[in-house]
């Protein structure tokens, strides 16, 4: 499962912290967490309206199987679902920006 | 509903109803007129011919924000302690400074240029949150109240540093109460561009700077030292603010509509062709010259507060509604009428 993420908006409103992971290539236990916010998410269909003007909006990406699958959501407005899993991504974006900084 | 009502139906009733908005827009404008002249009678400008009926009560005690800057104690909630209220001194927290400050230079603007008293024209208090959430790299209005990053420490300061944040983000209270444009697309880049020309009015007043002086630059200071901008967005030259990977390579905000783009992101781009009405306004403003916000800001304001401004008007219409404004100010063969449509055409928008 390859799970894209990308945070825009905001009141700079530029490209946001972003990151890719596949989950063949994660410790096992780390794929399998991610596995489960992301089914845990499975039900939400964002619409990607805004919450709010400057608020993030978060672009989420699941491919697997050949098919991919997005939604977007915003910040201020997650459905309760998929509350952990933006979360997790959040953090995992963040990281990702700071290591290649 | 009147507007999208005149689209429909037959000729002669869609007439009759456009006829009925035009009438509704004079006495917006005589409203303003009425303010211009009776300066000081606020509290007779403001009820104008009585509809909303209780403004006038609420408008009579204007010219006075009503600020209280609170904590949100590093939580993404806008809740916490107070920290100044209105009249309080100074604290050693320069974020409660900025913000009390920034809320202060944008009801000035309102109120001394506009006769607008506060956000909702009502005397709304001006409520606001600094260090909100952790590491948190951005400011905005959620509708009631304003919120405050202190930034993530590597790539933004705190989002109180440049006085133009404060004036964007209050002014997405003003659409809200005004056209409320939705934040999508066309009308949210509009509503974008209204944030940043309010914005940088605000910083230009509190300066008492020309529009030649001004920089017109939206968030200058914003960035940490070493990031490679001068800001987050630049209204003189759109797309060329910032060129640094931290904030995912060059500013992409186009200058002309053969540039708008189409994306998925950012609600459809509102930060990206708001680029194209900042480059309209920035053009408007130098061309009529002195303070942008005597002639050219009265006459976005007015097309901003037209009743005709509905939620999901385009580039097209907001740019005939600022002709419409200044033809009705200045005068139908004015300068002033002239370079707003002249500029509107240098970025694309054949009115």
């Amino acid at each position: 499962m390859i799970v894209e993420f990308t945070r825009s908006g905001g009141f700079a409103g530029v490209r946001g912290p972003a990151v890719r992971m596949d989950t063949t290539s994660l410790p096992p236990a780390e794929a399998a967490h991610v596995e489960t916010l992301v089914s845990d998410a499975t039900s939400v269909t964002g619409s990607g309206r805004s919450s709010g003007a400057d608020r993030f909006q978060y672009t989420i990406s699941i491919t697997e199987a050949g098919r991919t699958r997005t939604v977007r959501l915003s910040e201020g407005n997650i459905p309760e679902p998929a509350q952990a899993l933006v979360e997790y991504l959040v953090d995992a974006a963040r990281k990702e920006g700071h290591r290649k900084a | 509903m009147q507007a999208a009502l005149a689209l429909r139906g037959d000729e002669s009733f869609r007439r009759k109803v456009l006829a009925s908005l035009q009438t509704d827009n004079s006495f917006r404008l005589l409203r303003l007129g009425l303010v211009e002249y009776n300066r000081g009678d606020f509290a007779l400008a403001r009820t104008g011919r009585g509809f909303r009926g209780n403004r006038w009560v609420a408008a009579a005690t204007g010219g006075q924000p009503q600020r209280t800057i609170y904590d949100a104690q590093h939580r993404q909630q806008s809740r916490g302690p107070k920290l100044r209220a209105e009249g309080d001194q100074p604290t050693s927290d320069v974020e409660v400074n900025e913000a009390y400050d920034g809320l202060g230079a944008t009801y000035n603007l309102y109120w001394n240029a506009f006769q607008r008293d506060s956000i909702d024209g009502l005397g709304l208090a001006l409520d606001g949150y600094v260090h909100f959430g952790h590491d948190y790299d951005n400011a905005f209005w959620d509708g009631k109240r304003m919120n405050f990053g202190d930034g993530d420490g590597v790539t933004y300061q705190r989002f109180t540093i440049s006085v133009d944040i404060m004036g964007h983000e209050l002014t997405h209270g003003v659409t809200q109460y005004e056209s409320n444009l939705i934040y999508q697309g066309q009308p949210g880049a509009i509503n974008e561009s209204i944030s940043d020309v309010f914005g940088s009015l605000v910083k230009q007043y509190s300066m008492n700077q020309t529009a030649d002086k001004a920089d017109w630059v939206i968030g200058a200071g914003l960035f940490k030292p070493g990031v490679n901008g001068v800001g987050i967005r630049s209204m003189k030259a759109p797309g060329t603010a910032f060129n640094d990977p931290a904030l995912g390579g060059k500013d992409p905000q186009p200058a002309h509509m053969k540039d708008y783009v189409r994306t998925f992101q950012d609600n459809g781009g509102v930060h990206i062709n708001s680029g194209i009405p900042n480059k309209a306004f920035y053009l408007v403003a130098t061309r009529i010259g002195s303070k942008a916000w005597e002639k050219a800001g009265l006459i976005w304001y007015v097309a901003c507060t037209n009743r005709l401004l509905t939620p999901r008007a385009r580039f097209r219409e907001f740019a005939g509604l600022t002709l419409s404004s200044a033809r009705a100010l200045y005068g139908y063969g004015s300068a002033e009428a002239d370079v707003v449509l002249q500029s509107w055409r240098d970025v694309g928008i054949y009115l």
